[in-house]
């Protein structure tokens, strides 16, 4: 038995780097091999791939806005999300003792993390685009009424949705690191004469920064992956002016954008792929999960750092 | 100094404590903003007189007057379908003629009715018979030589004399005026709730100009008009759980058809379908994710090194770099066009792979020499991984074949010739690519809990003479059980939750089939597909947002029950 | 640790440049939101691509995901132009006048036909109007009592015989589900067994791989790795979507938020102003589309010119 539980662990591993092969090799093939699409040669098919103009319809060019559309998303939500979830995970390791409001919290934590994305797209949609961004034009842009210029999905309330989704995810990983950070190191803080707070942002803070990090970068992670909120709040199927500007604060918020995900979905069900649209589609895919995979592997090394350097830095 | 040291200690321990205060907001603001949405769908329905607004009443007034033609008293009617229906008062038969006025088909109406009038888009009839409304509709399905068979549906008593009646464009509803200048507005849907408005002039005629609009005429040619306001299911909620007898339909069915922006059709809103395929497709996800994922769990939990554990965990993990929507697009264009040769490889695959219980046996114990070594546990997921890598391969093969031999040539056919026919969307498929979704979560909440159980106690049990397996068998997963049931939970919650996946492999059919060959339709794949185009003020999107919340009372009930398992677990484990 | 932090901020200061390097300088209140039909989406995004070359300051969104979506958005002003594959109904229109005190202006933009498609090795090469009710309406549509559910229901010599007859259409925002409901059942229920896909490339690409598909979708979608059918009339001529008298046809829809009869020169003319153009044209004709024969204030051409 004990055989067949750890085939079930090779099983799984197959099955993740069959997929990701599957969609190297048929990404690899196209951009290759074959040559139907583009005469020209490898480097132009990825100047094309990736920086021509989107070309939305039969697919095949123009990646490059949907790239900067996720990464903007996942930024902007990193904006909302690193202060809430740290200051969430810091109260209920630091501050909290265990009363009925933070089993409160507690069970609400683990119930936003079950709740499906879409429910919060349903959310941001009502409450921040219509609630929210008709009430900011109300107040900002009364002269541009009636043409919503937050009133209607855009990057900001796409991320904010976003952060919602993934506030569990940064508030476990942060609560994880600052229980993980030794007591004695809060306890001789308190002896010297620190207050309260100069012990959780000068002593165990810095101890727990990578684990910090590590949540907030799986929690992009997860956020550029997740569609389904962003069919309801904000991604669309073309867009080609970035969602950046020269002047401060750099990034246009009220603007619809493109996402890679949603460019996937749309590859996949509404364009009319020409011949080859199959490893154009496996491309897609294959920039996205080598996205998450990166992010996702950085956050992995930042813990593992920080396990390592507590067993072998920790004097006590 | 000291003072503003401590000032700004209290003041960030209150942003502090007033940040994590967001959680709850965020739960709470999700769950009261689609009550506040969702409620109007429940509200009873009203009517009520307004002044004709200047702006609109060109436009309305001249709509009405093209209506006028049909709308007359006429005994005479031709269905949306060209069968031509005769009744008179006094005659107490209703005909049904074709095109060529032959008569096919009688049915018998009562005696003596005076007035009779279309309802609800033509489907059906409003007859007046003394003081009692009866509604009839024409049912096409159980038709005798393709004639409408007519069927009585309802009887609703009215308390006095109608001068003027009329149907409802679009639902069963009749608005008419009484003799004693009442206008009364009745819902066969719902006809204990009758609307009623007493005017101050006597009316001869009244006219439905749009779904939410009547206007009513006194004999000198004074216009009235009434709002009639009506959610699509007339304020009652059983229109979305129970099985309704919905007009031209033979029986009572669970229908999903919200027909948005049709004027002259009645929408149908069961939630039913959905919230059953919605199960049917978390319930075949964990049949494929359960077995895989605890596996991995009680190995990585119960026998790897805490080193190892903390590299395989993240290993396994890395399934989550899979978005959904990259799963979706997998199945969508690898798995689903050649799913009989993938379902057939996958169950040889599955036939094979308890052998592996047994060539592991023989690995261990060895032919001679040793693949890995018995107290070396760390290793063997990565020893076995060529041995794995073959099992798989044949037992593919194994399926390829023998599907290939099964009269027909392959499993479809075969299938086929017994009478089942793979659906391309199917459910199957949904619950593999599903499954795959959910394994790393069920994996990482089931692992944590076999590995919160202390070791010794297995440790205790292999100082007894026990096996590995044995000892952990018997000590430890008993005491994790509840924990991996929980993971099972979270795994279920979030199989009903994920959508990318149901938008593009489960067909989006809604129907009720238990069979796996079939689509199936989800609570979210209809909000991703429907919601962002339905009007923000119509039935259908208030009903969506019901979906909303019963999803979300779903997984919060699987999630809540999953969480105080495992804080009860901790507790008990904690105590060891 | 502040080592790492410090390397953290350097590479997200350094992602941010390259993000402002890859920007285009300029700014520019003008933009043309359009949002509609899924069915206009290849041509419209078409037009939008080439409309965006000659004027490369504009912004320019579109967003296809069906015809219900219009009415409210230009409502709502969250779109400057809406397309729609039927025309806006009654009640639409009338939202629309209350608000905006005027009808919305209405443009005939082109004509497509709806055709039904099968797989490539399907036998079937036409099938009847009342077929079509059966196959695709619930039990009881148009008055056909019979769902045909295995091929062989539908042609005693079918080589599917004992296949399903896996039906795929558009999802119920779409307007070619609402166009196809009234013209081809009667007014009546779709059946709920229809796999429903959120794009008519979607119907396209899937038919194209279940021998036992049969869907419907706009011509301009179709491929040459489907069939289409033509339909039978009761004289026994097979109609195709080249003939006039074709069951299936209808004309699709362009709405214009603004009064662009009475306001300043707009970008919505100039974008008028080309699809009524030549490049316009042959964008629309290349894409599968005929040009509507209509008054001139109902044509793209017509309106471009009282602009402003």
């Amino acid at each position: 038995m004990i055989g067949l539980s750890a085939s079930m662990v090779s099983t799984v591993l197959l099955i993740g780097s069959g997929l990701f092969i599957l969609l190297v090799a048929s990404a690899g093939d196209w951009l290759f091999l074959s040559s139907e699409p583009f005469e020209a040669g490898f480097l132009d098919r990825l100047n094309d791939v990736f920086f021509a103009k989107p070309n939305v319809e039969n697919g095949l060019t123009g990646l490059f806005p949907a790239i900067v559309g996720t990464l903007s998303l996942v930024m902007v939500m990193t904006l909302f999300v690193a202060p809430l979830g740290v200051a969430t995970a810091i109260y209920l390791s630091e501050y909290a003792r265990d009363t009925w409001y933070t089993k409160l919290i507690r069970i609400s934590i683990t119930n936003l993390a079950g709740v499906p994305a879409i429910i919060y797209g349903i959310f941001g949609l009502g409450f921040f685009v219509y609630g929210l961004g008709g009430q900011v034009d109300a107040l900002f842009y009364a002269d541009r009424l009636p043409s919503p210029t937050f009133g209607t999905p855009g990057l900001l309330w796409a991320a904010l949705t976003l952060a919602l989704v993934n506030l569990p995810v940064v508030i476990v990983a942060v609560t994880e690191g600052l229980d993980a950070v030794p007591n004695d190191l809060r306890e001789a803080s308190i002896a010297l004469g620190a207050t309260k707070s100069e012990t959780v942002f000068k002593a165990v803070m810095p101890a727990a920064l990578p684990s910090v990090f590590s949540g907030l970068i799986l929690a992009t992670a997860r956020a550029a992956g997740e569609v389904s909120p962003l069919l309801l709040v904000g991604a669309v199927k073309f867009s080609p002016s970035l969602p950046l500007s020269s002047r401060a604060p750099f990034i246009e918020f009220e603007q619809k954008f493109m996402h890679l995900g949603f460019q996937l979905f749309d590859a996949v069900l509404f364009a009319r792929l020409p011949p080859g649209g199959l490893g154009w589609v496996a491309c897609i895919a294959l920039i996205l999960v080598l996205l998450i995979g990166v992010l996702n592997v950085t956050a992995v090394s930042l813990r593992a750092a920080v396990l390592k350097r507590q067993t072998v830095e920790n004097p006590f | 100094m000291a003072n503003w040291r401590h000032f700004k200690s209290v003041s960030l321990g209150l942003l502090i404590r007033a940040a994590s205060f967001t959680v709850i907001f965020a739960l709470l603001g999700m769950v009261v903003q689609m009550m506040v949405v969702a409620a109007p769908i429940f509200a009873a329905s009203t009517l009520e007189r307004i002044d004709s607004p200047e702006g609109v009443r060109g436009a309305l007034v001249s709509r009405a007057e093209s209506q006028d033609a049909d709308l007359t008293q006429s005994t005479y009617w031709v269905s949306k379908d060209g069968w031509q229906l005769q009744g008179s008062p006094g005659n107490p038969w209703l005909w049904v003629h074709d095109q060529t006025a032959v008569p096919l088909n009688v049915r018998e109406l009562p005696s003596d009715f005076s007035i009779a009038q279309m309802v609800g888009h033509q489907r059906g009839l409003a007859v007046l018979v003394g003081n009692t409304l009866e509604h009839f509709h024409f049912s096409q399905s159980t038709s005798i030589n393709n004639v409408p068979a007519v069927e009585r549906v309802k009887t609703v008593l009215v308390g006095s004399d109608i001068v003027a009646l009329a149907g409802h464009p679009r639902l069963a509803v009749v608005a008419f005026a009484t003799s004693s200048s009442e206008i009364q507005v009745v819902d066969f849907r719902n006809p204990n709730a009758s609307l009623r408005i007493q005017v101050d002039v006597e009316i001869d005629t009244i006219v439905w100009v749009s779904p939410s609009l009547i206007r009513a005429l006194t004999p000198s040619g004074d216009a009235l008009l009434f709002v009639f306001r009506a959610t699509d299911i007339g304020g009652d909620w059983r229109r979305l759980l129970s099985p309704i007898e919905y007009e031209g339909y033979p029986s009572e069915e669970y229908l999903w058809l919200p027909l948005p922006s049709a004027q002259r059709a009645e929408p149908k809103y069961s939630v039913v379908p959905l919230i059953f395929g919605t199960l049917k497709a978390a319930l075949l996800a964990l049949l494929f994710s359960a077995p895989l994922s605890l596996g991995c769990a009680i190995y990585v939990g119960c026998f790897m090194s805490e080193a190892q554990r903390q590299r395989v965990r993240p290993a396994i993990d890395m399934l989550t770099a899979f978005p959904t929507v990259v799963l979706g697009a997998i199945g969508l264009f690898w798995l689903a066009p050649r799913f009989g040769e993938f379902l057939s490889a996958l169950i040889g695959v599955i036939a094979l792979f308890p052998i592996l219980a047994i060539l592991g046996v023989f690995v261990v114990r060895g032919l001679g020499w040793r693949w890995v070594r018995h107290d070396a546990l760390d290793d063997w997921p990565l020893r076995l991984l060529p041995l794995v890598l073959l099992v798989i391969a044949v037992g593919a093969a194994a399926g390829l074949s023998g599907a290939a031999r099964l009269p027909g040539g392959s499993l479809e056919a075969y299938l086929l010739s017994s009478g089942v026919s793979i659906s391309h969307f199917n459910s199957l498929l949904v619950g593999i690519v599903l499954g795959l979704a959910i394994t790393p979560t069920i994996f990482s909440i089931a692992e944590e809990a076999i590995h919160a159980v202390p070791r010794n106690l297995a440790a205790g049990a292999l100082a007894l003479g026990s096996t590995p397996w044995q000892g952990y068998r018997d000590v430890v997963l008993p005491l994790a059980l509840p924990g991996m049931i929980a993971a099972i939970m979270v795994g279920f919650g979030r199989a009903a939750g994920e959508t990318m996946i149901l938008v593009m492999l489960s067909g989006n059919t809604g129907i009720m089939d238990l069979s796996i060959f079939e689509g199936l339709r989800s609570v979210s794949a209809s909000l991703a597909l429907e919601l962002p185009e339905a009007p923000k003020t119509s039935s259908h999107y208030q009903v969506l947002f019901v979906m909303g919340l019963l999803l979300f009372g779903l997984t919060f009930i699987v999630n809540t029950v999953a969480e105080i398992i495992r804080a009860r677990v901790r507790m008990r484990v904690r105590g060891l | 640790m502040t080592r790492l932090f410090r390397r953290f901020f350097v590479v997200s200061m350094l992602f941010s440049a390259s993000f402002l390097w890859a920007q285009s300088d300029d700014e520019s209140d003008r933009s043309l939101i359009i949002v509609g039909s899924d069915t206009l989406a290849k041509l419209v995004t078409a037009w939008a691509e080439q409309f965006y070359v000659l004027n490369p300051t504009i912004l320019i969104e579109v967003q296809a995901v069906g015809s219900a979506a219009t009415p409210p958005a230009l409502l709502l002003g969250t779109a400057t132009i809406g397309t729609m594959s039927r025309r806006m109904n009654a009640d639409e229109r009338d939202a629309f006048t209350v608000r905006k005190q005027r009808p919305p202006i209405e443009i005939s933009l082109a004509v497509d036909a709806v055709v039904l498609i099968v797989h490539q090795q399907n036998p079937l090469e036409s099938v009847s109007m009342a077929e079509v009710g059966q196959i695709f309406g619930m039990p009881g549509t148009c008055g056909n009592s019979v769902r045909p559910v295995f091929w062989r229901d539908l042609r005693e010599d079918s080589v599917l015989a004992d296949r399903k007859l896996q039906v795929f259409g558009r999802t119920a925002t779409s307007g070619t589900y609402q166009y196809f409901r009234r013209a081809a059942l009667c007014d009546g229920d779709p059946g709920i067994f229809v796999n429903e896909m959120p794009g008519g490339a979607g119907i396209v690409n899937t038919v194209a791989r279940v021998p036992g598909g049969i869907g419907y979708t706009a011509t301009s979608y179709t491929s040459n790795d489907v069939k289409i059918l033509g339909i039978e009339r009761p004289d026994g001529r097979v109609l195709y979507p080249e003939d006039p008298e074709y069951p299936l046809k209808r004309t699709l829809y362009l709405y214009v938020m603004t009064d662009v009869r009475s306001e300043r020169p707009s970008i919505e003319c100039e974008f008028l102003a080309y699809v009524a153009g030549e490049k316009g044209r042959d964008l629309l004709r290349s894409a599968g589309f005929s040009i509507p024969q209509v008054a001139d204030s109902q044509s793209a051409l017509g309106v471009a010119d009282a602009c402003g």
